[in-house]
């Protein structure tokens, strides 16, 4: 009985993504340009920016209150705010499947430039390892607004006090850390810290979200002893009396220069490698977008970057402040893609 | 006491003008969301985001950041006490919270004739739950959020293991069967994404299943159509005649006295769901089925479950109400948020500015305790009204069978869709509205299956968890008294109806024993 309703639900549900899909095809937009409308460039380029003549749909890959779910609702209020865009963008939240979901709908608008999508390094691990029909290069690259530094935590009860504490104690027996998802960025991060200083496998703990992680640290939950939770994760119990969390080192090229974290030593002084690892910020838009399209949401995206909001929300959460578009864009793309290939094979991610 | 003067300040700041006015748009709101199914708290909450924005910047006169997070807590407060409504009045849950109501609230809104005494011990115990919450916030928010940190997978497990236990043999005329709703539950509790290990399971090759199948479209399904569809059989016999024809008044002197007998219950069901929901990422929806779990297991008149008891009603409901007040608390004290609702807020709070966390007590102390006093006086407001409500909801009950019938058909369709704008759930509501009728007519009990297709992820997140970091030893279970307290709790509870059976079993086995050695 069981087996046959799975099937039939599974038959119907075939059957709404391929109307689904058809639905969608009809909706895509004239190629006709509108004129290059209230985008306030600054660029000169020989392309004129074509802008959206209905409203848009900003997909998020995580749920509401999510770490993207916060930037995109950020990105978004600045752009009402500058008036960057003619027509509105809303805000859809698509989660599941850790961005499955979200990537597969934003792939299935091919050349519709009505539909953006917020992303971080679950682009590149999810698509893979779940073997999606799409790679992240497939996609319109439109703009990296920051990178998120990982950090080194340990509890604030830790014995380590440095990252070489860290690695002899690692080297010695396998330490039990925590991350989110399964085969996503921290877990990469720790395979990579696993190899580079050539420790014994780390046991890993998957975690639903940042917050959780940085919790599970803060009380040894299933006797969890480290994490390599971003800088704004770990803020609220690093800030609480008594302190909860103790960042040991940073896998950046220089130590933060403001902000809460001023001055933490970076993990590469302390003899661990590792400093081209970040969680990418970055909006990203159907396949097959003309130049015309994609050079309006550039724009209104280096909008939202230049603006004094997005520089001390910067600020406040530690993040390193990167903007990337055009070719370079597309070249760290291309970067991640292979780096994130690699690590999944070295790991037998993919079966 | 220091505590006192800072909340005088609170409410200070919490009885402006513009902030009752914003605190009251929000309950409003939230009244609405919660009554429509589909449309929750969290995604009701998120949509008004970007105002908030406007009002936390202060374009508008006297309001500021404060206004803001009043404004959005009130729709959590509206949609916490709202979400059961739609469960009582028509068998579709408002809110994921609210589906535990499906089980004694409707029977007692339609089988029993008494919508009103349901909606009000309802809104009640919600009032009284989420009173004994606030009071627990303002005065103990930094101690329990310091001690719930250390409560890890193995806990976690132990209480789900312990809700389980509570819930074993509900609504059961053939353990069979309701073991066998069990299984069905947690099979479909195992679609979709593998969070552990990244394996996709049971969807197919399908991407949209991959995402799991949700519990909401299932139950607005089961319980919803599937109602429909068995009562269309009796040509809408039982529907409104035997609605009792006195309103208002007597409801609230009757649910206050329900109320007044089963204090116990309600206090220690309150607290129970303020420590459940200051755990970071569990909400009022687990908390609302272990507070059904409790009151039965406390209840002396366990049949009666199931068949629209008050106690039903009231101990899942100041549960729920307890952690949605709790789910606040870990967001101000060590930002962390704990629920997907309180998550949204603390999204809010980056975006006006604010760094969600200790420090906020510190530097932003105005803000902190105006929320907190805003608690208090959000709740009061919501009960005045969802009171006042009463009669005219309870009267709904009275359209005609007819006329009633298409429209909570129209709505949980609608109410399916909205949840993801997805075509799929729809199916899965239509689906299972046809399982709901035929499990119905073969008389296996829906509420196991709903159980552990609540729970049944949760759960197995948390065994999985542990297991990996106890290296696959099941001693992880009992390596800290507060885990091995709550896995023994739970094995004996688990243990007990199985011991009963078999000493009930053993009573006459001797004579049949000495028969059996005749007959050899």
């Amino acid at each position: 009985m069981t087996l046959r309703s799975t099937r039939v639900l599974s038959l119907l549900a075939a059957g709404m993504l391929v109307a689904v899909a058809c639905g969608g095809g009809g909706g895509g937009t004239p190629a006709s340009s509108q004129p290059a409308a209230a985008s306030g460039t600054t660029q000169p380029t020989g392309v004129a920016a074509i802008s959206p003549t209905r409203p848009v749909e900003f997909v998020i890959s995580t749920a509401p209150g999510g770490g993207s779910d916060i930037y995109a609702r950020f990105m978004q209020g600045v752009i009402e705010k500058q008036k960057l865009s003619p027509q509105p963008v809303q805000p859809v939240n698509k989660e599941g499947a850790s961005g499955a979901v979200a990537f597969t709908y934003v792939f299935e608008k091919r050349g519709d430039m009505h539909y953006i999508m917020i992303t971080l390094n679950s682009f590149f691990t999810t698509i893979i390892t779940q073997k999606l029909p799409y790679k992240a290069t497939d996609f319109t690259p439109i703009a990296n607004l920051a990178l998120d530094p990982f950090f080194l935590w340990v509890n604030e009860d830790s014995p380590w006090k440095t990252a070489p504490d860290f690695v002899k104690a690692a080297q010695d027996k396998s330490i039990v850390v925590a991350g989110t998802g399964s085969k996503q960025e921290d877990e990469a991060l720790f395979r990579r810290i696993q190899s580079t200083a050539n420790t014994k496998p780390f046991t890993f703990v998957p975690q639903t979200s940042g917050a959780t992680v940085a919790a599970a640290l803060a009380g040894h939950q299933g006797g969890v002893d480290a994490t390599v939770n971003n800088p704004s994760e770990g803020i609220g119990l690093y800030q609480a009396t008594p302190r909860k969390l103790r960042p040991l080192c940073a896998f950046t090229p220089d130590s933060p220069a403001a902000g809460a974290y001023k001055g933490l030593a970076t993990c590469k002084s302390q003899g661990l490698d590792i400093t081209d690892y970040y969680i990418m910020r970055a909006v990203m838009a159907p396949p097959s977008l003309s130049a015309g399209q994609q050079k309006f949401w550039v724009d209104v995206f280096k909008g939202v970057f230049d603006s004094a909001d997005w520089k001390k929300f910067m600020d406040d959460n530690a993040l390193d402040p990167k903007f990337l578009s055009g070719a370079d864009f597309t070249k760290f793309i291309a970067d991640y893609q292979k780096l994130h290939e690699d690590i999944a094979a070295k790991n037998n991610w993919v079966q | 006491m220091e505590v006192l003067g800072l909340l005088a300040g609170g409410f200070g700041t919490a009885l402006q003008p513009i902030n009752v006015g914003f605190l009251m748009v929000g309950v409003l709101l939230g009244l609405v969301i919660g009554v429509l199914p589909g449309l929750g708290g969290t995604s009701g909450v998120a949509i008004l985001l970007p105002i908030s924005v406007v009002i936390a910047r202060g374009d508008i006169a006297g309001a500021n950041s404060t206004t803001a997070v009043i404004l959005l807590a009130g729709i959590y407060w509206g949609a916490l006490f709202g979400g059961v409504i739609t469960s009582i009045l028509f068998n579709i849950p408002g809110e994921p919270w609210s589906v535990v109501l499906l089980f004694d609230g409707f029977p007692l809104a339609k089988r029993k004739g008494k919508p009103g005494l349901a909606l009000t011990s309802s809104f009640v115990s919600s009032f009284v739950g989420a009173l004994i919450a606030t009071l627990l916030f303002t005065f103990l928010a930094k101690e329990i959020s310091d001690r719930a940190l250390a409560f890890g997978p193995p806990e976690l497990f132990g209480v789900f293991v312990l809700s389980f236990a509570t819930l074993i043999g509900l609504g059961a005329e053939s353990p069979l069967k309701s073991i066998a709703m069990l299984a069905l539950g947690l099979l479909l509790a195992a679609v979709g994404f593998d969070t552990i290990t990244g394996a996709q399971r049971l969807n197919f090759g399908s991407i949209e299943l991959l995402a799991g199948i949700g519990f909401v479209p299932v139950t607005i399904g089961l319980f919803g159509i599937g109602e429909i569809l068995a009562s269309a059989e009796e040509q809408g016999i039982g529907y409104m005649e035997k609605i009792s024809a006195r309103l208002g008044f007597s409801d609230l002197l009757e649910a206050l006295a329900a109320l007044w007998s089963r204090k116990w219950l309600v206090v220690s069901n309150s607290v129970i769901g303020f420590f459940f929901g200051v755990l970071p990422g569990h909400g009022a929806t687990a908390a609302s089925f272990l507070g059904y779990g409790l009151a039965r297991q406390y209840a002396k008149n366990k049949e009666d479950f199931g068949k629209g008891e008050i106690s039903g009603i009231m101990g899942p409901q100041c549960t729920a109400d307890a952690a949605g007040v709790a789910s606040l608390v870990p967001m101000i004290t060590l930002g962390v948020p704990g629920s997907p609702t309180s998550a949204v807020i603390m999204a809010g709070l980056f975006v006006w500015g604010l760094q969600p966390g200790p420090l906020l007590f510190i530097q932003h102390q105005d803000f902190v305790w105006g929320l907190i006093a805003s608690i208090y006086v959000g709740h009061f407001l919501t009960f005045l009204l969802c009171l006042l409500l009463v009669p005219v909801l309870a009267m709904i009950m009275r359209v005609p069978y007819a006329i009633i019938t298409p429209f909570i058909v129209v709505i949980s369709i609608i109410g399916s869709y909205s949840l993801n704008n997805s075509l799929l759930d729809v199916s899965i509501t239509i689906v299972f509205g046809l399982i709901g009728y035929w499990l119905r007519k073969m008389k296996y009990p829906l509420a196991p299956l709903v159980v552990a297709l609540v729970l049944g992820d949760s759960t197995e997140r948390e065994l999985r968890k542990s297991l990996i970091a106890g290296a696959g030893n099941p001693g992880i279970f009992f390596s800290s008294p507060l885990s091995s307290v709550i896995m023994i709790l739970a094995v004996v509870l688990l243990l007990y109806p199985l011991a009963k059976t078999i000493r009930g079993r053993l009573r006459p086995a001797p004579a049949s024993a000495a028969e059996r050695k005749h007959a050899a």
